[in-house]
């Protein structure tokens, strides 16, 4: 064949293809040994690929849970969020609270500034505080950990 | 038994339990796809193709990975396969920026005022761009230079021949007359060889 009648790509495509069938049909031991013969470091390129694939299931179950999230504020009264996200006791949630405020210090300021310090809140004040956050959605992180938990 | 479809945990405990030489398979099966592409991939990497693939494994009603039929290797690099032929259509109808594209200087009309340094430098091309397009060849000059890289074995030639004209394995055992062992070891020869002369992946082409 004369070279202006050559298709170059399909022939680049022809050899990428053989290629990549040489890397299905490899054995682990010379797959490895391949890598090493091209310079590169085993570990640290397993170890990134390792993390680009955590990270695509962790990237995936945000997304799907701030999906819920959404569709559940849509729906739910209050109330029920709120029993979704607000811990169950008065122990318990005087703890959740005093978390958020650690973890987001402006707006234990901002609270405070009503509440006067955090001791004088009564437990009314608590849930009242975390219902109130619940609704803005500072509590989502919450309700993420404690389901891991 | 009907076989189940791996929920997110699932999955994650299958890739921790994955193998070093499952994830650099993994990775340079990747980059394979990404060299076929060439330039209609626009600015995707290996990485983002890896990342593509899971996404598509997990995300209801695209893909669905059944464990007990095949492995997260394999079903990944199915995957990966059947994504670039559908980003490569993609970059065919022009809906992936191309490479050639991204490089393009800033037009008369708009975009970012000429660098002050470029101005200093005449008229011609920017040397910075002048110089990425070194880097790039002609799918041609890149055929030749794997050529060169296996022409002093003669097996390795004759099946590097064979691949140009895309036929599989079995067919290249039957045309060569050579047994699958020869072939594979052919076959790893050209792989070495382009991996020493680009470990970064194959370069896009022009």
């Amino acid at each position: 064949m004369s070279d202006n009648q050559r298709d170059y790509r399909k022939e680049l495509e022809g050899i990428l293809d053989g290629l990549a069938e040489s890397i299905e049909t490899a054995t682990p031991e010379e797959i490895l040994e391949d890598t090493q013969a091209g310079g590169e470091d085993s570990e640290a390129v397993a170890r990134r690929v390792q993390e680009t694939l955590l990270n695509a299931v962790k990237q995936f179950e945000q997304k799907k849970l701030q999906a819920a999230r959404q569709a559940y504020r849509l729906h739910a009264p209050e109330s029920e969020l709120a029993k979704l996200f607000v811990a169950g006791t008065p122990h318990e949630r005087r703890r959740q609270l005093a978390v958020v405020f650690r973890s987001k210090p402006r707006l234990a300021e901002v609270l405070t500034i009503q509440h006067r310090s955090f001791e004088d809140l009564s437990d009314h004040d608590v849930q009242a505080a975390l219902e109130e956050l619940a609704e803005l959605g500072f509590l989502d992180d919450w309700a993420q950990t404690s389901r891991r938990e | 038994m009907e076989d189940h479809v791996a929920s997110p945990e699932e999955v994650r405990q299958a890739i921790e339990s994955l193998t070093v030489a499952d994830y650099l398979r993994l990775n340079a099966y990747a980059r394979n796809r990404i060299a076929r592409l060439g330039s209609l991939v626009g600015s995707h990497g290996a990485d983002d193709l890896l990342q593509e693939a899971m996404l598509s494994l997990l995300e209801e009603g695209r893909r669905y990975w059944r464990p007990e039929r095949v492995s997260l290797t394999d079903f990944l690099m199915g995957t990966m396969r059947s994504i670039g032929s559908n980003w490569a259509r993609k970059g065919a109808r022009g809906d992936a920026p191309l490479h050639g594209a991204d490089l393009m200087p800033p037009s008369e009309e708009g975009g970012d005022p000429p660098d002050f340094f470029d101005t200093l430098a005449g008229p011609g091309r920017n040397p910075e761009l002048q110089l990425v397009d070194n880097e790039y060849q002609t799918e041609a000059e890149l055929i030749q230079e794997i050529e060169n890289l296996v022409k002093d074995d003669l097996i390795a030639s004759f099946v590097l021949d064979e691949m140009k004209t895309g036929r599989k394995g079995p067919d290249i055992m039957k045309a060569l007359g050579i047994t699958e062992k020869e072939l594979r070891a052919a076959q790893r020869m050209i792989q070495r060889r382009v991996r020493a002369r680009w470990p970064g992946g194959l370069p896009h082409v022009r």
